[in-house]
């Protein structure tokens, strides 16, 4: 799967869990974690969302670590590739 | 396969002026139907209150054929799905005796620290709830969108409305935003609630609580501090 279409699907779920949070022109750049202590349950609930959409899981202890949109994509991204090997 | 069935006889004061049963009613039958299905599956009270962990609900969502009227007996189904990292799926759907389906609902549940008030992950908890898959469950609840709002009012919890966990309970947001249905929107039959419960709201707290309405619905927000949450009541008819 390529990347932009990982980041479309992404992209699509942020919008339909968390509408208010993010603007309506993501980039890479856009930050979609506002609470790193995950505290966040709309960002949870995103994780959650592209994990059955993608058929692959992000291990918790990696979420802190996630606070773009960007980030997003490059760790399913990440995550897909190693379904690969 | 795990699915917790209830008869429930709908009593006059669980409906309104129209007969038909109340938000706010409705939801006090789901969260009690998910807590007692919880104690059954040995996820209740010695594994959770007891220990410090509270059940909080976070966003929950009804698509309605109709609701259940006065007088009238029901069968509450209610059954969790898989676990997902930190959250809990629950399902719901509401049966007449002739086993037409009512009304479905889906749910989202986790479990917070009493003290620290913060998402506590199920496997330090040592919680585990088994899903099941009964075919019937409808989408998870989505967020909903904030709307323009045009009327608001202030509101301050009082110590009734708070409920074991120290805060609102859930079904009061539904009560409050009931009390500011126009006269007209309360004779219209319902076909979706949407709630998120952004934040928790504690005794003594304020908060102003906004309704907007649009085209078929009710949108409401409890704003203060931080939003606290959402309502959105879709109705059947234009207004």
């Amino acid at each position: 799967m390529k990347r932009e279409e990982v980041s479309e699907i992404i992209k699509k779920i942020i919008y339909d869990c968390v509408p208010d949070s993010v603007p309506e022109d993501i980039t890479d750049d856009t930050v979609v974690n506002t609470d790193t202590a995950i505290d966040s349950m709309g960002f949870i609930l995103v994780i959650c969302r592209c994990e059955a959409e993608l058929g692959v899981k992000v291990p918790e202890r990696r979420w802190q670590k996630l606070s773009t949109f960007g980030d997003l994509v490059d760790e399913f991204m990440r995550q897909l590739e190693k379904t690969k090997k | 396969m795990s699915v917790f069935r209830r008869s429930i006889h709908i009593r006059d004061c669980d409906v309104a002026v129209n007969r038909a049963l109340r938000p706010s009613c409705l939801f006090s039958m789901l969260q009690e139907a998910s807590i007692d299905h919880t104690e059954q599956l040995g996820a209740g009270r010695s594994k959770t209150l007891d220990r410090g962990y509270l059940w909080v609900l976070a966003r929950q969502n009804v698509m309605i054929s109709r609701l259940p009227v006065y007088g009238e007996d029901v069968i509450l189904e209610s059954w969790p799905g898989e676990m997902m990292h930190i959250l809990f799926p629950r399902y719901y759907r509401i049966l007449d005796t002739s086993g037409e389906c009512l009304l479905s609902a889906s749910a989202i549940w986790s479990l917070i620290s009493a003290e620290t008030r913060n998402i506590v992950f199920p496997e330090i908890a040592g919680i585990k709830v088994p899903g099941t898959v009964t075919g019937n469950e409808i989408p998870l609840p989505s967020g909903i969108r904030r709307q323009e709002t045009t009327v608001s009012r202030e509101f301050t919890v009082p110590y009734s409305y708070t409920d074991i966990n120290g805060h609102m309970n859930n079904i009061r947001y539904l009560d409050e935003a009931e009390n500011m249905i126009p006269e007209f929107a309360g004779r219209l039959s319902l076909r979706e609630i949407a709630v998120d419960y952004s934040h928790e709201i504690c005794r003594g707290e304020r908060m102003a609580i906004s309704l907007g309405i649009s085209d078929s619905c009710c949108y409401f927000s409890g704003d203060g501090e931080r939003h606290y949450f959402s309502v959105l009541l879709k109705y059947n008819n234009d207004f």
